[in-house]
C-alpha cells in the first residue's frame, strides 16, 4: 500500500523542522503547539558553571542536530557585564565542536544574545522583556526559562520573570534545577513560592536520571511487554535493588557536597524516581499526568524510612591506594571538619500496596566506592518446587542505566554439552553492539526538547516532591539532629559491609556464583 | 584437584553421576557395544563415528568392547575403511584411532539364523570378562529384520550378570497398528527399561534444555499458560529436496518422518507438566500425560503440500518431488505439512500448537516459538507487537525473546527488539556434542529421559493415524508449492487463521555478527 512510498519519504532527509514535527508528535501527539514556532531560550545565571558546562553545550548540540524548532533564539542573562563572545569562548572546551562545524557554530551563537542585570532588581528585568520582544517576533515568541542559579535568588528571579517577562502571546515555560529544598518543609515553601508565580503546567523540575535512555524505557519495557506483565509483583519477585554507584570521591568539592550528603543527592531523587517507575500501576495513559499521578500513588503507599532500614558510610582513604584513592572525605579541606555527612546510603522502603507488600525496594548509592554503576535490578523468587537438586539461582531482570547501557535476564539454563544441570546464563540485549550506530542523546538533551514539545513526563511535580520529602526528612533530621556518625568505609570498596548485611536480612540473595560480562566482548 | 585432567573412568563418572544418579551401575565396567547391520549405511555413517568420537573424547567406560555383526564376510579392516571418511579423524588422533579399532571386532551371520546368534553369544562371551561385560545392541537395521534379529538377541546373546539394552531406530510401525505390534513383539521379549528408541531430536542440547528453561526459570513459570500464550509453534524445515533418495522418503511422508515423532516430542516437552523429578520415568509420565490430552488432527487442521521444480532455480531447485526417479509415478505423499493440535487440559485449552515441517522449503531451520497474547490495556497505540520467545534448535543454537523497547534516542515509542542468548557467541568454546553421542551416552549411563516410552509412542501413532490413513486412502493431491518457497499460502492462512500474529516487522538478526 502506502507503505513503499512512505518508505521512500523516510529515505529523505527531513528538514529540521519536520524532525521536530516528528519528535512532536511522537512526545506529545501535536497537541498545544502554538503556531508562532518561534521561540526564545533564557539562560538565567548564563556565566555560572551549570551555563558554561551543560546548558549551551546541550542547546548547541540540539541545534546542531536539527532539533530545535527553526526559529529559536537564546538569551543569556546574568550579573556579570558579559558578551556572547565570551560566553562562546567560556562554553568552546565543553561544546565538543567538530572541524566541520565552525559554520554551524556561528549560526548557533548568530542567535545568541546576552543582555546583564541583577536578579532583583524589577528595572534588570523590564530590561530583559524589552529585550525579548525586540528579536524577530519576539512578542509572540514562546518563552522558555531556565534557571540555572542558586537557590538563595531563586525567589526574586521567579518573582521577577512572572511580573516582568511573560509572553502574553505565546507560552512560558519555566526550568527547575535541584535543590529543591533540603527538607519537606523548605522545600514545600519553594514549591508554594512557585505555584504563587506558575501553573504546574509551567513549572518542569529537572532530574536528570529521568532523561536517561533506560530510565526512559523502564515504561516501555514494563507496559509494552506481555511476559513482564504476569510476573512483576509480590508473587514473584524477592526484592528489588536500586543502585547508584561512583568510583570517586568529592576531589576537592565535598564543600557544597556536605550541605546536602548522598540521601538527597542521589537517593531522595535519582533512586526514588526510578523505584516509582518500577514500581507504579499502568497509568491511564501515556500522557505526562497520567503517569504522575501513578508515580506519586506509588510515594504514597511508603512509610518514611527509619534508622533501622539504613545503613550510613562515609569513605575514608586506602592507604594502599594511589592518588585521591588515598584521601578521605574529611581530607577534602572544603569540607567541615568532623563531618557527619553520609557519603554512602543504603535504605530500605517497602511500598505497602497490593502489589508490593513485604517486598524490600533497597536503594544503594555511595562516592568513593569500587565501581561506576546505575542499574535497577528485579531479583525473582526461588522456583517453587524445585526438581533440580537446589542448583537453580534466583532470576534477575537488570536494567543497567549507566555506563553500557543494557538489560539483561539472568536465567538457567542446562549446561551446555553432555551435562544435564542447570547453569547459569543471560538473556541480553547490550546497547553498544545491538544499536552499535543509534547515538543516545545526553539526558540534558532529552530533557529540554521535552520542555519545547511540552511533555511533562520526565519531570518533577510537585505532589512527587513533596511526598519524596515526606519519605526522608525524618530520617534526615534525626541523623543531623544526633550527628549519627557515619559508618567508616575504605575508598574503592563495595562500602561498609553492614549495608550488605542489610541487604542479605531482608532477603537479597548474592550467590557470587555468578558475574555478568557483556557477551559481545570477544 | 579439578585442576588436574580427569582420568576417562572419571570423567564417565562425573557424567554417570549427573545423568543417573550412579544408581544401577554394576562394578562389572565392562561393556560390549553391539551394532547389528555394521555394513549398512546408519552403522558406517552415524554410529561407528559416533562411538570413535565419545572413545576419543574419553566418555566411554575405560573397558569397552565394539563388535559388528551384519550379514555380509566382513572385517574390521574394511568397516574402518568404509567408516572413516565419515570420522572427522585429525592426524594427531592415528594412535588412538588405532586403539578403537583394536577394541573393535566383527562377526557375520543371518538375521533368522539362531546358529549365527549362537555364535554371536559365544563371541561376546569370550571377549575380555566378556561373560560379566554389560551388553549395549545397537539395531541399525530395515524393519523386516527387526522380528527375527531381536528375537534371536533375547534367547541367544543377553548377559545374565550384567545388563541388557537394546537401542531401536525408526520406523517404530506405520500407524498406530503396527507399531502396536512390534511393540508387544519388544515387550515379550525386553523389560521397558531395557528398550531405549532413539528420536534423536531428543538428543539436541536445545531440545534437552527445554526442561532446565522451564522448570529452572521463575520467570517463566506464571506465563506459561493459555492466559498469557497465544500460540506455539514448532517448525521443522530442510531447504533441500529428496535428492535422488526419494523412493524411500516416499513409503512414509513428511509426517512420519518429521511430525509425528521430532514436532510432536517437542510439543511434549514444550507442554507437559512440571515432572515430580528429573527421573526418566517421571519426566515421560508428563509427556504421555500431554498427548493423552490431545485429539486426532482432524483434516480440517492440516494442510499437505509437494514441492514442484521452481523452473528460475538452479541445479536440484529446479526439480519437482516427482521429478525425483525413485519417487512413484503421482505420488500424493506430502513433503510438507502444518497441523494445528490442541492440548485439551487446563494449562493449554484452546491454545493452537502449529506444527510445521517440510522439505524444499526457503531455509533450513528448526525452532520453537512461544507467542504471547497481546498486552491487556495497551497504552502505546497499538504500536506494540507480540511477545514471542524462540528457541532455536538448529542451525545457530540461540534463545531470544522477542520484546518491545523504547526505541533508542530522543523517541519515546516501542520498538521490536530481543533479549539473546546465542550459543556461539555465549559459548565460544564449548563444543555442542552431536544428538547421537549423548543419546547413546545415555544408554550406557541407563538414563531412559530422552528416549520414546512405549505408551508414549502409542499415543503418538493414536494422534496422527486417522488422519494418515485418511488421506492415503483418498489420495488426497498435496497443494504444490515452488521448491525454495515458504510453502503452501495456504499453511500461513491456517496460522493465522487459528490466531497466530505475523507481522513482518521483525526479523531476527544474530546481534552478535558484526
Amino acid at each position: 500500500m502506502g507503505s513503499r512510498a512512505s518508505a521512500e519519504k523516510m529515505s529523505l532527509p527531513l528538514s529540521r523542522s519536520e524532525v521536530f514535527g516528528q519528535l512532536r508528535k511522537d512526545l506529545y501527539d501535536d497537541e498545544e503547539f502554538h503556531q508562532t514556532d518561534v521561540h526564545i531560550f533564557i539562560i538565567m545565571g548564563a556565566s555560572g558553571d551549570l551555563a558554561k558546562k551543560k546548558i549551551y553545550p546541550t542547546l548547541w548540540w540540539l541545534f546542531r542536530d536539527g532539533l530545535l524548532p527553526e526559529d529559536t533564539y537564546f538569551v543569556g542573562f546574568a550579573r556579570s557585564d558579559l558578551t556572547v563572545d565570551a560566553i562562546r569562548a567560556a562554553c568552546l572546551p565543553h561544546m565538543k565542536v567538530g572541524e566541520s562545524e565552525a559554520e554551524r557554530v556561528d549560526a548557533f551563537f548568530k542567535r545568541n544574545f546576552y543582555v546583564s542585570g541583577k536578579y532583583d532588581d524589577d528595572a534588570s528585568f523590564t530590561k530583559l522583556h524589552e529585550y525579548l520582544l525586540g528579536l524577530p517576533s519576539g512578542s509572540e515568541a514562546n518563552r522558555l526559562f531556565y534557571l540555572a542559579l542558586p537557590p538563595s535568588v531563586y525567589h526574586n528571579v521567579t518573582k521577577n520573570i512572572r511580573n516582568h517577562c511573560m509572553a502574553t502571546k505565546g507560552w512560558n515555560r519555566v526550568i527547575v534545577e535541584k535543590p529543591f529544598g533540603h527538607d519537606l518543609q523548605s522545600s514545600e515553601d519553594l514549591s508554594n513560592h512557585l505555584s504563587s508565580l506558575f501553573t504546574e503546567d509551567q513549572i518542569y523540575r529537572i532530574d536528570h536520571y529521568l532523561g536517561k535512555e533506560m530510565v526512559q524505557n523502564l515504561m516501555v519495557l514494563r507496559f509494552g511487554n506481555r511476559i513482564f506483565g504476569p510476573i512483576w509483583n509480590r508473587d514473584s519477585i524477592a526484592s528489588v535493588v536500586l543502585t547508584f554507584k561512583e568510583p570517586f570521591g568529592t576531589q576537592g568539592r565535598g564543600g557544597y557536597f556536605d550541605e546536602f550528603g548522598i540521601i538527597r543527592d542521589v537517593m531522595q531523587n535519582h533512586l526514588l524516581q526510578m523505584l516509582c517507575l518500577v514500581a507504579m500501576e499502568k497509568p491511564a495513559s501515556t500522557s505526562s499526568d497520567d503517569v504522575r499521578d501513578e508515580k506519586v500513588k506509588v510515594l504514597k503507599c511508603i512509610s518514611p524510612l527509619t534508622l533501622d532500614n539504613a545503613v550510613l558510610g562515609q569513605y575514608v582513604g586506602n592507604p594502599e591506594g594511589e592518588g585521591d584513592a588515598k584521601l578521605s572525605y574529611l581530607d577534602d579541606p572544603t569540607v567541615p571538619k568532623g563531618s557527619t555527612t553520609a557519603t554512602f546510603a543504603t535504605a530500605v522502603i517497602y511500598v505497602n500496596n497490593e502489589r508490593w507488600d513485604g517486598v524490600p525496594f533497597i536503594l544503594r548509592c555511595g562516592k568513593a566506592l569500587n565501581e561506576r554503576k546505575a542499574e535497577v535490578r528485579l531479583q525473582f523468587k526461588d522456583v517453587p518446587g524445585d526438581i533440580f537438586g537446589s542448583q537453580c539461582r534466583r532470576n534477575e531482570l537488570v536494567v543497567r542505566v549507566q555506563p553500557n547501557e543494557a538489560i539483561y535476564a539472568k536465567m538457567m539454563t542446562k549446561k551446555p554439552g553432555v551435562y544435564f544441570s542447570p547453569e547459569e546464563t543471560e538473556l541480553d540485549l547490550t546497547y553498544g553492539s545491538r544499536y552499535k550506530d543509534v547515538k543516545l542523546p545526553d539526558a540534558y538533551e532529552r530533557l529540554i526538547l521535552d520542555v519545547f514539545c511540552g511533555s511533562q513526563m520526565h519531570f518533577v511535580r510537585s505532589d512527587e516532591l513533596r511526598e519524596a520529602w515526606r519519605i526522608f526528612t525524618p530520617l534526615l533530621h534525626q541523623v543531623e539532629k544526633e550527628k549519627t556518625p557515619p559508618i567508616k568505609y575504605t575508598y574503592g570498596s563495595r562500602g561498609p559491609p553492614e549495608a550488605d548485611e542489610l541487604l542479605q536480612r531482608v532477603g537479597f540473595r548474592y550467590a557470587g556464583t555468578y558475574k555478568w560480562v557483556e557477551p559481545h566482548r570477544l | 584437584m579439578a585442576s588436574l585432567p580427569l582420568s576417562r573412568s572419571e570423567v564417565f563418572g562425573q557424567l554417570r553421576k549427573e545423568l543417573y544418579d550412579d544408581r544401577e551401575f554394576h562394578q562389572a565396567d565392562t561393556h560390549t557395544f553391539i551394532i547389528l547391520g555394521a555394513s549398512g549405511d546408519l552403522a558406517r555413517k552415524k554410529i561407528y563415528p559416533t562411538l570413535w568420537w565419545l572413545f576419543r573424547d574419553g566418555l566411554l567406560p575405560e573397558e569397552t568392547y565394539f563388535v559388528g555383526f551384519a550379514r555380509s564376510n566382513l572385517t574390521v579392516e574394511a568397516i574402518r575403511s568404509a567408516c572413516l571418511p565419515y570420522m572427522k579423524v585429525a592426524d594427531s588422533e592415528s594412535k588412538q584411532l588405532s586403539a578403537f579399532f583394536s577394541r573393535n571386532t566383527y562377526l557375520s551371520g543371518k538375521y533368522g539364523d539362531a546358529e549365527s546368534f549362537l555364535k554371536l553369544g559365544s563371541h561376546l562371551d569370550a571377549l575380555p570378562s566378556g561373560s560379566e561385560a554389560n551388553r549395549l545392541f545397537y539395531l541399525a537395521l530395515p524393519p523386516s529384520v527387526y522380528q527375527d534379529v531381536t528375537k534371536n538377541i533375547r534367547h541367544h546373546c543377553i548377559t545374565r550378570k550384567g545388563w541388557n539394552r537394546v537401542i531401536v531406530e525408526k520406523p517404530f510401525g506405520r500407524d498406530l497398528q503396527t507399531s502396536e505390534e512390534l511393540s508387544i513383539h519388544l515387550s515379550s521379549l525386553f523389560t521397558e527399561d531395557q528398550i531405549y528408541r532413539i528420536d534423536h531430536y531428543l538428543g539436541k542440547e536445545m531440545v534437552q534444555n527445554l526442561m532446565v528453561l522451564r522448570f529452572g526459570n521463575r520467570i517463566f513459570g506464571p506465563i506459561w499458560n493459555r492466559e498469557s500464550i497465544a500460540c506455539v509453534v514448532l517448525t521443522f524445515k530442510e531447504p533441500f529436496g529428496t535428492q535422488g533418495r526419494g523412493g524411500y522418503f516416499d513409503d512414509f511422508g513428511i509426517i512420519r518422518d518429521v511430525m509425528q515423532n521430532h514436532l510432536l516430542q517437542m510439543l511434549s516437552l514444550v507442554a507437559m507438566e512440571k515432572p515430580a523429578s528429573t527421573s526418566s520415568d517421571d519426566v515421560r509420565d508428563e509427556k504421555v500425560k500431554v498427548l493423552k490430552s490431545i485429539t486426532p488432527v482432524s483434516v480440517s487442521n492440516v494442510v499437505l503440500g509437494q514441492y514442484v521444480g521452481d523452473p528460475e532455480g538452479k541445479g536440484d531447485a529446479k526439480l519437482g518431488y516427482l521429478d525425483d526417479p525413485t519417487v512413484p509415478k503421482g505420488s500424493c505423499t506430502p513433503t510438507f505439512a502444518t497441523a494445528v493440535l490442541y492440548v485439551h487440559n487446563e494449562r493449554w485449552d484452546g491454545v493452537p500448537f502449529v506444527l510445521r515441517c517440510g522439505k524444499a522449503l526457503n531455509e533450513r531451520k528448526a525452532e520453537l516459538r512461544l507467542q504471547f497474547t497481546d498486552v491487556p490495556g495497551d497504552i502505546f497505540n497499538s504500536q506494540c507487537r507480540r511477545n514471542e520467545l524462540v528457541v532455536r534448535v538448529q542451525p545457530d543454537e540461540a534463545i531470544y525473546a522477542k520484546m518491545m523497547s523504547k526505541k533508542p534516542g530522543v523517541y519515546f515509542s516501542p520498538e521490536e527488539t530481543e533479549l539473546d542468548l546465542t550459543y556461539r557467541s555465549r559459548y565460544r568454546d564449548v563444543k555442542l556434542p552431536d544428538a547421537y553421542e549423548r543419546l547413546i551416552l545415555d544408554v550406557f549411563c541407563g538414563s531412559q529421559m530422552h528416549f520414546v516410552r512405549s505408551d508414549e509412542l502409542r499415543e503418538a501413532w493414536r494422534i496422527f493415524t486417522p488422519l494418515l490413513h485418511h488421506i492415503e486412502k483418498e489420495k488426497t493431491p498435496p497443494i504444490p508449492y515452488t521448491y525454495g518457497s515458504r510453502g503452501p499460502a495456504e499453511a500461513d492462512q491456517l496460522m493465522k487463521q487459528v490466531g497466530f500474529r505475523y507481522e513482518g516487522t521483525y526479523k531476527w538478526v544474530n546481534p552478535h555478527a558484526v
